[in-house]
């Protein structure tokens, strides 16, 4: 007796994932770099995060086409990117046979009020989040995995530290709560209440949670990993920096050693130049790609 | 003593928390500095082809090659399956000290992936198979010790067992109970 696509099985993979490093690439080319370099997983988009915010327009699924070639040319789970609310786009990425589909902000949404409902697709999603309670409404929909939002495509940590240190303290407060409060903090957060009471009863989030959004360096990903996620999503950081290669390793690298200052120091030798930050005071509110998701 | 659970990438900390439940003492495994004190070994689930460019570092399967070859038991799921085979097709052989030839993701991408009703030690049990690995062929030194349906997705030879599957994603009592047998006496194993 075999069942497919169950929950435990959705969620299984992103298990499999932690303690890894989930590259973003545009073409084969990278894709083929970032898993000789170590990545756990690669995510096939239209344009990197920071060309995105450089280029505006609309951005949306990548082609057929790319997401093919991706998947040819690589061993690892492949991820794509469907916009917010485009289940057709999710549909479509389910066809092509997909590993991992995120529900991301970096693409213009496509609703904007509702996000997919992710339990009818066979494939798993990760979705971003900036608090508790939007995470928990994703997970309400289907997602198997979350990813704090961070700001991407804009080689500023600061974001990503925000939303993670907020969704250890949501996690917290549900797990110190009384149990007659759960229903009031559900209503509060905006969660659903089986979610919320999921929490408070298992003592974590119910699925693996990875950072996201603005991580450049190792430092970057180690301090991701020592604040508590369980890996790491590493978009513009790596294909918009001097030495793509060198640099995804020494991610890698700094991601399983996130401990240990020493390795740190040996890995982020002769890494050639980081990506150019952005300053997030810098940035307009309607610039900020973590607003989007409801 | 303790039980060494590789800690490069992947789900080792699902592997720690049985070992939890059977109170067994581990040491997360890094570098070749962490083997000293163990027992025994887990090799986890995850990417194969991440923990081997992680482990080139310090040369870490090297070492560990040497202990599962002193006949250290060793338990690996998934990734840890192919980490172990002599023969991996469109793959690498890396450990290599399992005479078995395994494949890849060869029951299909993510959306293939199932929980699957697993014969092993004699009781049967939904686990999960992820972008499993498939055992092609093996030894006959190697004995199978779990099924579905008809198909092998366990097998041990002396110390070392490779499963398709996880049971550490389950946990049930009954293989909790195989763990800690097979984690202290290795070669006492039950077979099929």
């Amino acid at each position: 007796m075999k069942i497919e696509s169950t929950f435990k099985i959705k969620k299984g993979l992103a298990e499999m994932l932690k303690g890894g490093v989930i590259m973003d690439v545009v073409n084969a080319e990278q894709a083929v770099i970032a898993e000789k370099s170590g990545a756990v997983a690669v995510m096939a988009l239209e344009r990197i995060p920071a060309d995105i915010r450089a280029e505006g327009g609309v951005a949306r699924m990548s082609s057929v086409e790319t997401i093919q070639e991706v998947i040819d040319s690589v061993s690892i789970p492949v991820m794509a990117k469907a916009r917010i609310g485009h289940f057709v786009e999710a549909q479509m990425l389910e066809s092509l046979g997909i590993d991992f589909i995120d529900e991301s902000e970096v693409l213009t949404p496509a609703d904007d009020k509702n996000h997919i409902y992710k339990h009818d697709i066979k494939t798993p999603f990760v979705n971003g989040a900036t608090d508790i309670g939007e995470a928990c409404r994703r997970i309400g929909e289907g997602a198997a995995m979350i990813r704090t939002k961070g700001e991407a495509g804009t080689g500023n940590v600061i974001e990503a530290v925000r939303h993670m240190r907020s969704m250890t303290d949501g996690i917290n407060k549900i797990i110190t709560a009384d149990v007659n409060s759960l229903m009031s903090i559900a209503k509060e957060i905006r969660a659903p209440f089986e979610v919320v009471k999921d929490i408070h009863e298992s003592k974590k989030l119910p699925v693996v949670n990875f950072a996201a959004g603005g991580i450049a360096t190792p430092a970057d990903a180690a301090l991701m990993m020592q604040l508590g996620c369980d890996g790491v999503f590493v978009g513009s950081g790596i294909f918009k920096s001097g030495d793509p290669k060198e640099r995804a390793e020494a991610i890698v690298i700094a991601t399983t050693n996130f401990d240990n200052p020493e390795k740190l120091v040996e890995v982020s030798k002769e890494l050639g130049e980081p990506m150019v930050g952005l300053n997030i005071d810098d940035l307009d509110e309607t610039e900020k790609l973590a607003k989007r998701g409801w | 003593m303790k039980t060494g659970v590789l800690a490069l990438q992947g789900s080792f900390f699902d592997h720690v928390k049985s070992l939890e439940l059977i109170d067994k003492e581990y040491q997360l495994i890094k570098s070749v500095s962490d083997l000293d004190n163990i027992d025994s070994l887990i090799l986890p689930g995850g990417e194969s082809t991440t923990m081997m460019k992680i482990q080139k570092n310090d040369d870490l399967f090297e070492s560990i090659k040497i202990k599962i070859n002193e006949g250290m038991p060793t338990l690996g799921t998934c990734a840890g399956l192919i980490l172990l085979a002599n023969d991996v097709i469109d793959g690498q052989s890396s450990i290599s000290c399992l005479n078995t030839v395994v494949e890849r993701n060869a029951y299909g991408r993510q959306n293939e992936s199932f929980e699957g009703l697993v014969d092993f030690n004699g009781n049967k049990e939904m686990y999960c198979f992820i972008r499993a690995p498939k055992i092609i062929s093996y030894a006959q030194t190697v004995t199978p010790i779990a099924l579905i349906d008809e198909e092998v997705v366990g097998i041990h030879e002396n110390n070392i067992v490779g499963l398709s599957f996880h049971p550490e994603l389950s946990n049930d009592i009954i293989y909790l109970e195989w763990l800690k047998n097979f984690l202290k006496d290795g070669l006492n194993v039950r077979s099929l």
